[in-house]
């Protein structure tokens, strides 16, 4: 069973329906997608390709219109089949009444989590998300990424073996983006399977290894990310020196037959300049 | 590592999820309300005299309290999951290794719960408020159960057989004031000659190898129940008891139906009362929660609610629906009775009897309200009676509910309750959940 997949949909098909039954949109036409143990896949595409709506159906949250979905070789609606499954829904609202503590103890029993852990593990998840703070906190007075991190925690209570997550990161700031995603990739270490969307290719470079592309709810694209993401024959340096190191290089390429592509002034990522600003001592990092 | 479905532990966890919702909304402040009730309903309930005032507000105050409860079984269950749906709460929830029928049922426990809880809260607060506000346990008599001591047959006490004896057992309790509380229910029978009607008759309690007690003089009206209360000092408890009822003078006899003459128990406190009242609420308010919780599986919240407050209307005016659905088969019948003698009547002119046939049907019920009055019956058949729910009328009357009620009220609702949580969840298992 162990090379079975762990996520499987094939020809999903999804027209949503009015509350009279009257077809509104098709929004998968046909998505074939298998993800094997241990491995991380994302599904990447535009805002409205369908990304949202195939996770909805493998949470047993919708009913495919035509095709079928499998988590661990059982139909979604099957508990037993999410009982291994944690989910990350793209917005995370969750009961606002209810403290962060008690949010996670409710998820932690409807996962079947023993009496006696269940104190343990929230503290636990809640030090890890960085809501150790805010555990008597109410919901509804958390903040955005307060609240996306109190979610994803709610999506690791049941330590599980699959991690479906809808734009994880969106609305983190890049502190804790990077401490998040370590998270992710330690539950890969772990021996965990993810399956993660984003429409930003960046955002995930650095935890999935295999991702599909959708458009307009067909898979347009599927394969390695690595490979995916290289530019056949071009390769990338970074230099230091003045003008004349940039004119030697262009010389050296042009001899051996090459041609320099792209040149000029390398930049770090706003996320880096982020970085560097609050991790450095009095930079004003947060407490 | 598969974790199998613990299902009763899941189940719990969602109607804790709910009492902490319905608490959320603040609905606890009702039991303040409930006080008010009771402190007003004690201040200025009208009435001719302090007995019947008392009975009076208790009523009303018992009334307002099972109201309240009702609303809050009905409208958080009928809100609860559309809320939800549409803030997102139900997407983490459902994507939860728990079942849908888990989510009804632990909706219906967790909803009948809060909803018994704040009923005990609002019966408890409206009897201290009607304490505070001059109707106390010393203003009012203690409630107290009654027990049918006879006679086994319809008994007669006339001119020939002037004395009707009942031989008892003594209830528990029956003797704690000193005097024995007796309800008469007699029929008069007119034994011939003058027409004025005697309106007493005397009763006397005796036991074996004791002088007889005093006798007490009762006044009555035919058919109405009336209550004695004779003299018991010298009575034992332990020893057999017979009350006898002598013939009133003059031209009237008496007649007591089978069961129509009880003896009270021991008396009670009226909170004590009051909470076994409630008790018998309680089925009804699972019953609330249950078809609220499958209305809000299909609709959004306004829906919901109205279906919920339109069902309980309905229910509630479940005997003025039945009268009327009688009404209209009888009027149905009486009219197909007076179409077929006509019929036979007009049998030789050819003529009237075609234009007969284009009404074929009586005159003034249209086949539409015959079928929606058979409609509506065959359903009411369905329906549990609201009394056996509602206990107002005893605490009303100062008698005390007897245990036996909690029982029938409880086998009265089961079977909607697991109705209702079926229909829920065949009607949730097909829901979609999309943010409407
Ligand atoms: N409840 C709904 N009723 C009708 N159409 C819907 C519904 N939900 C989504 N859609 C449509 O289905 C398509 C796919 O939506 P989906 O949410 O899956 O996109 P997505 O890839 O997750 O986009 P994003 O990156 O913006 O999150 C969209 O065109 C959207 O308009
Ligand atoms: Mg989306």
């Amino acid at each position: 069973m162990s090379d079975a997949a762990v996520v499987l949909c094939r020809g999903l098909t999804k027209t949503y329906r009015d509350f009279w039954g009257r077809a509104t949109f098709p929004a998968l036409r046909g998505i074939d997608v298998a993800v094997r143990r241990g491995e991380s896949f994302a599904l990447l595409g535009p805002n409205g390709s369908g990304k949202t709506t195939t996770l909805r159906i493998l949470l047993g949250l919708l009913r495919p219109t035509a095709g079928e979905a499998r988590l661990f070789g059982l139909p979604p609606t099957e508990p037993a089949a999410r009982a291994r499954v944690g989910f990350l829904p793209e917005e995370s609202a969750l009961h606002g009444f209810l403290t962060c503590a008690e949010t996670l103890d409710l998820h932690a029993r409807l996962h079947g989590v023993p009496r006696g852990e269940r104190r343990a593990r929230a503290a636990e998840l809640l030090a890890r998300v960085r809501l150790d703070d805010a555990a008597k906190k109410r919901v509804h007075e958390l903040s955005h990424g307060m609240r996306r991190r109190l979610a994803l925690a709610v999506a690791l209570v049941g330590r599980p073996e699959l991690l479906v997550l809808d734009e994880p990161t969106a609305g983190m700031d890049p502190l804790v983006r990077e401490e998040i995603l370590a998270l992710f990739r330690e539950h890969v270490t772990r021996g965990g399977t993810l399956l993660v969307t984003s429409h930003l290719l960046g955002d995930i470079r650095g935890i999935a290894s295999r991702a599909a592309l959708l458009a307009n709810g067909v898979v347009a694209r599927e394969g390695d990310l690595g490979e995916m993401l290289r530019r056949e024959g071009l390769r990338r340096y970074v230099v230091r020196g003045g003008a004349e190191a940039d004119a030697a290089v262009a010389q050296a390429v042009q001899r051996v037959g090459g041609e320099v592509v792209e040149s000029g002034p390398a930049r770090m990522g706003i996320e880096e300049l982020f970085l560097d600003t609050y991790r450095t001592p009095g930079g004003g990092a947060p407490s | 590592m598969t974790r199998v479905a613990a299902g009763p532990a899941r189940l719990l966890a969602v109607a804790e999820l709910r009492v902490r919702q319905a608490h959320a909304a603040r609905l606890g402040w009702l039991v303040l309300l409930a006080f008010a009730v009771g402190f007003g309903a004690a201040r200025w309930t009208p009435g001719t005299d302090a007995a019947a005032r008392a009975a009076a507000a208790d009523r009303i105050v018992f009334g307002a309290c099972a109201a309240l409860a009702v609303l809050v079984a009905a409208v958080p269950a009928a809100t609860a999951l559309p809320l939800d749906v549409r803030g997102g709460a139900a997407r983490a929830l459902l994507a939860a290794p728990v079942s849908r029928l888990a989510v009804v049922a632990g909706g219906v426990l967790g909803h009948g719960v809060y909803a018994a809880l704040v009923l005990v809260g609002c019966v408890g607060a409206a009897v201290l408020g009607q304490e505070v506000g001059g109707l106390g346990t010393r203003a009012r008599e203690a409630p107290r159960g009654f027990v049918v001591v006879g006679p086994a047959a319809a008994a007669a006490v006339t001119r020939a057989e002037p004395e009707l004896d009942i031989a008892f057992e003594l209830p528990a309790g029956a003797l704690a004031t000193g005097q024995l509380d007796v309800r008469l229910r007699p029929q008069a029978v007119n034994e011939g000659g003058e027409l004025e009607r005697t309106s007493e008759f005397r009763v006397t309690l005796q036991q074996p190898r004791r002088p007889p007690e005093a006798d007490v003089v009762v006044p009555f009206t035919p058919g109405r129940p009336v209550r004695a209360r004779l003299p018991a000092g010298g009575l034992d408890h332990r020893l057999p008891t017979t009350l006898t009822v002598h013939r009133p003078e003059g031209a009237w006899g008496l007649r007591f139906d089978a069961a129509s003459i009880e003896v009270a128990g021991a008396p009670r406190l009226h909170l004590a009362n009051c909470l076994t009242a409630a008790a018998c609420l309680v089925p009804l308010l699972f019953l609330v929660a249950a078809g609220a919780g499958a209305a809000s599986t299909r609709f959004g919240t306004p829906t919901a609610v109205g279906v919920v407050l339109a069902a309980l209307v309905l229910f509630t005016g479940q005997d003025v629906l039945r009268d009327a659905s009688e009404y209209v088969l009888r009027r149905d019948a009486r009219s197909q009775a007076a179409h077929a003698a006509a019929h036979e009547h007009g049998e030789e002119d050819a003529q009237e009897d075609a234009h007969e046939d284009d009404h074929d049907h009586g005159a003034d019920v249209s086949l539409l309200q015959v079928g929606l009055a058979r409609g509506a019956l065959a359903v009411l058949a369905a329906v549990p009676p609201l009394d056996v729910f509602d206990r107002g009328a005893e605490i009303g009357a100062g008698r005390v509910v007897a245990r036996g009620a909690l029982g029938r009220a409880a086998v009265a609702g089961a079977p909607g309750v697991a109705l209702f949580v079926l229909l829920g969840w065949g009607l949730l298992a097909r829901r979609e959940i999309v943010p409407r």
